[in-house]
C-alpha cells in the first residue's frame, strides 16, 4: 500500500476520534441536561444513543486491528494507532458515565432536589472542556495542551470534594436525604471519572507524540 | 477572463432563482439551486454543445463556487462524497468558531469538530434541524445531497441562538404576566361577587369595597410598571442629566422611604466611605431617586423586625457607588443575576406576595441608561444591593 494511502487511514482514525469524542461530549451535556430539567424523556435518549458510541468505537478498534495486521506500522504511526485504541477505550468508558447520569436522572423521576445544582454543572462544563481540550490536543499532536489538560484536572478534583462533603453534610443533617442525596453524589463522580479519562486521553497524546507516557494523573479517587 | 465569465454565470442563475423564488428566504435555498443548475451545466456541457460555452470554455467550479459563497451571509459548507470540504466560506467559520483557514481541504468532522453535523449531513437532513453547539449556541443546520462529482453535498449552517432567546422571553414574559395579572384578578372577581350577592352588614361591606380597591390597585400598578419598563426599553422617556450630591438624592430618599421603615420597626443608617460620600453624580433626578428608593423598598420588604438597612456611599474610581445592606435571609448565588429579571422574586413565601417583581427590573434599566451598572455584592449575611453613578467630576 502506497505511503499516502496509509497515512489517510491513520488520518480517518483520528476522525473517529474526533467524532466520538463529539458525542461523548454532548451525551455529557444531555446527561446533565435532563438533570437540571429533571427530563426523563431526555434521560432515556442519552441512555439508548450510547449504543451509536459504543458501536463507533467498535468500528473504529477494529479499523485499528485491520491496519496493525495488515501495515506492521513503526516508530511514531504504531504509537499513533496503539493511542487510537487506548483512547477509544477511554472514550466508550466516558460515554457510559454519561449514560450513568441518565440513569440515574431516571432512578430519581421527580424525587426533590436535595441542594440547589450550583458546582455540579461547573464541574460538568469544566469536565467537558477537558474532554474537548484533550481529543484536539490529540489531532493536532499538541503536547503542551496535553499538560495543560492535565492540569485542569485539580480543579474538577476540587469540586468533587466540595459537592462530597455538602452532601455529607446535608445527609448527617437530615437521615431522610441520604438516598437522594447518594444519587447526586453518583452523578458528581461519574463526572470526575470523566475529567480523569481526559487525563489518560491527555497523557496518551503525549506518548503518541514523544513515545513516553506520563503520569498526569494524581487524583486521589 | 475565464473566472469573471464563470462568476458572472453564477450570478445569472442565483438571479435567475431569486426571480424564480422571491419568497425564498433562506439563503440556503439559493445556494443550493445556484449549484444544482452548476453542476447539470458542467456535467451536460458536451450535451448541450459548445455553442453554449463559448464565452466560458473551462469552468472552474469549485474556485466560482468560494468567490460567490463568500457573499452569503448564511454559514455553507460544499462536501465531496469522502466528506471532505471542499469550500467552507467565511460565515461557517464565523458561526462555528474555527480558524477559516483549517476548515478547507480537510474531512467535515476536522473542519466543524462536531459529530452532529456530520450526523446531519449522512442523513441528508433537507430540513432544517436544528443543533446545539458545544458551547450552548444552537444553529439551524441543512444538508442537501446533490449526488455529482465532485461536489457532493451541501451543507447550510445558520445561528438562531438570539432568535430562539427572544423567542423564549416573549413567551415567558406572556405566561408571567397573564400569572401575575390573575391573582388579583380572580381577588377582585371573588369580592365583587360577594358584594353583588349582597353583604348585610355595612361594616363588612365597606372592608370589602376597601379591598376591592387595594386588589385594582395593585393591578394598576402592575399595568403602569409594565407600561414603564416598555418606555424604558424603547427608550421613549426623556432623562434630565444634571449635577446631583450623591448625599442629597440618599437624603431624600430617606424621607420618602421613612414612614415604611418606621412601620416595619426597622432603623435607617446612613455610612460614607469618605466624608460627602464622592460628591457629586450626574444623574436624572427623579430617575436616581426611583432607583435608590426601590432598593431601600426592597431591602426593607425582606428585613427582620428591628433591623437595620444601611446605605454605603463612596467613590469608586469615575463613579460613586450606593450600597443597599440589609440583615434578611439574603440572595442565593444562583438568584442573584436573576433578581434584575422581570417577575422575578427571590421567594415568594418570605415576601409574602408582595411586590410587582417588576421594581429591580426597572432599576437595572434606569442605571444602564445612567451609565451606571447594578449588581447583587457577594457580602454575607443579608443582602446588599449596589448601583454606580458616573461622576459629575473626575477623580483629581
Amino acid at each position: 500500500m502506497p505511503r499516502e494511502q496509509f497515512q489517510r487511514q491513520i488520518a480517518s482514525l483520528q476522525d473517529g476520534v474526533l467524532e466520538m469524542g463529539s458525542m461523548v461530549e454532548r451525551a455529557v451535556d444531555r446527561a446533565m441536561q435532563a438533570l437540571m430539567d429533571r427530563d426523563v424523556v431526555l434521560a432515556r435518549e442519552v441512555i439508548s444513543d450510547d449504543r451509536e458510541i459504543n458501536a463507533i468505537g467498535f468500528h473504529l478498534q477494529n479499523a485499528c486491528i485491520s491496519l496493525l495486521a495488515q501495515q506492521a506500522p513503526m516508530a511514531g504511526d504504531l504509537r499513533m494507532i496503539v493511542s487510537v485504541t487506548a483512547i477509544m477505550s477511554d472514550l466508550e468508558r466516558m460515554g457510559d458515565h454519561a449514560e450513568g447520569i441518565a440513569r440515574i436522572v431516571v432512578t430519581m423521576q421527580d424525587e426533590p432536589l436535595v441542594k440547589p445544582l450550583i458546582d455540579m454543572p461547573i464541574m460538568a462544563t469544566r469536565a467537558n472542556d477537558m474532554l474537548r481540550s484533550a481529543v484536539h490536543a490529540f489531532i493536532e499532536q499538541d503536547v503542551e495542551a496535553a499538560y495543560r489538560v492535565g492540569a485542569a484536572d485539580d480543579e474538577v478534583d476540587r469540586l468533587y470534594d466540595q459537592i462530597y462533603a455538602d452532601l455529607i453534610q446535608v445527609m448527617i443533617s437530615d437521615p431522610t436525604t441520604i438516598e437522594p442525596s447518594t444519587h447526586l453524589l453518583w452523578v458528581a463522580h461519574n463526572l470526575e471519572r470523566i475529567a480523569d479519562r481526559a487525563t489518560n486521553i491527555a497523557e496518551r497524546t503525549v506518548y503518541s507524540a514523544t513515545g513516553m507516557l506520563p503520569q498526569m494523573d494524581v487524583s486521589s479517587y | 477572463m475565464r473566472h469573471a465569465g464563470g462568476l458572472l454565470v453564477l450570478a445569472g442563475l442565483a438571479a435567475a432563482v431569486v426571480a424564480v423564488a422571491p419568497d425564498a428566504y433562506d439563503w440556503g435555498v439559493v445556494v443550493v439551486a445556484v449549484l444544482l443548475a452548476g453542476l447539470f451545466i458542467v456535467t451536460r456541457r458536451e450535451a448541450l454543445g459548445p455553442a453554449a460555452f463559448t464565452a466560458v470554455p473551462e469552468v472552474d467550479l469549485v474556485g466560482e463556487l468560494r468567490a460567490l459563497l463568500a457573499l452569503v451571509p448564511e454559514g455553507v459548507l460544499v462536501v465531496d462524497p469522502n466528506e471532505n470540504v471542499l469550500v467552507a466560506n467565511a460565515a461557517v467559520a464565523r458561526i462555528l468558531r474555527r480558524p477559516p483557514e483549517t476548515m478547507e481541504g480537510v474531512t467535515l468532522i476536522r473542519a466543524t469538530r462536531d459529530a452532529a453535523l456530520a450526523q446531519v449531513l449522512r442523513e441528508a437532513a433537507a430540513a432544517p434541524r436544528e443543533v446545539a453547539l458545544s458551547d450552548d449556541r444552537l444553529v439551524r443546520v441543512t444538508a442537501t445531497r446533490l449526488g455529482g462529482t465532485p461536489v457532493f453535498a451541501v451543507l447550510t449552517v445558520q445561528d438562531v441562538t438570539a432568535l430562539r432567546n427572544a423567542e423564549r422571553a416573549r413567551s415567558e414574559l406572556v405566561a408571567n404576566v397573564s400569572h401575575e395579572l390573575r391573582t388579583p384578578i380572580a381577588a377582585a372577581r371573588a369580592l365583587a361577587e360577594t358584594l353583588e350577592a349582597g353583604v348585610d352588614e355595612p361594616e363588612q361591606r365597606t372592608r370589602f369595597h376597601a379591598r376591592l380597591t387595594r386588589e385594582l390597585e395593585r393591578l394598576g400598578e402592575i399595568v403602569e410598571r409594565l407600561l414603564r419598563l416598555s418606555r424604558l426599553e424603547s427608550r421613549a422617556e426623556e432623562f434630565d442629566i444634571q449635577p446631583i450630591e450623591v448625599l442629597e438624592l440618599v437624603r431624600v430618599a430617606i424621607t420618602r422611604i421613612r414612614p415604611v421603615a418606621d412601620g416595619a420597626s426597622v432603623t435607617l443608617a446612613v455610612e460614607e466611605e469618605v466624608p460627602g460620600g464622592g460628591g457629586e453624580v450626574l444623574a436624572d433626578r427623579e430617575r436616581a431617586l426611583e432607583v435608590l428608593t426601590n432598593l431601600l423598598d426592597n431591602a426593607l420588604r425582606y428585613s427582620p423586625a428591628e433591623g437595620t438597612v444601611t446605605i454605603v456611599v463612596g467613590p469608586v474610581g469615575h463613579a460613586v457607588r450606593v450600597c443597599v445592606r440589609d440583615e434578611g435571609p439574603g440572595i442565593l448565588p444562583a438568584e442573584r443575576q436573576r433578581i434584575f429579571e422581570r417577575f422575578y422574586t427571590a421567594d415568594r413565601s418570605r415576601t409574602g406576595g408582595v411586590g410587582t417583581g417588576l421594581g429591580l427590573s426597572i432599576a437595572r434599566h434606569i442605571v444602564s441608561r445612567l451609565g451606571g451598572e447594578i449588581w447583587v455584592a457577594d457580602e454575607t449575611p443579608g443582602a446588599t444591593l449596589c448601583f454606580t453613578l458616573p461622576r459629575a467630576h473626575a477623580p483629581s
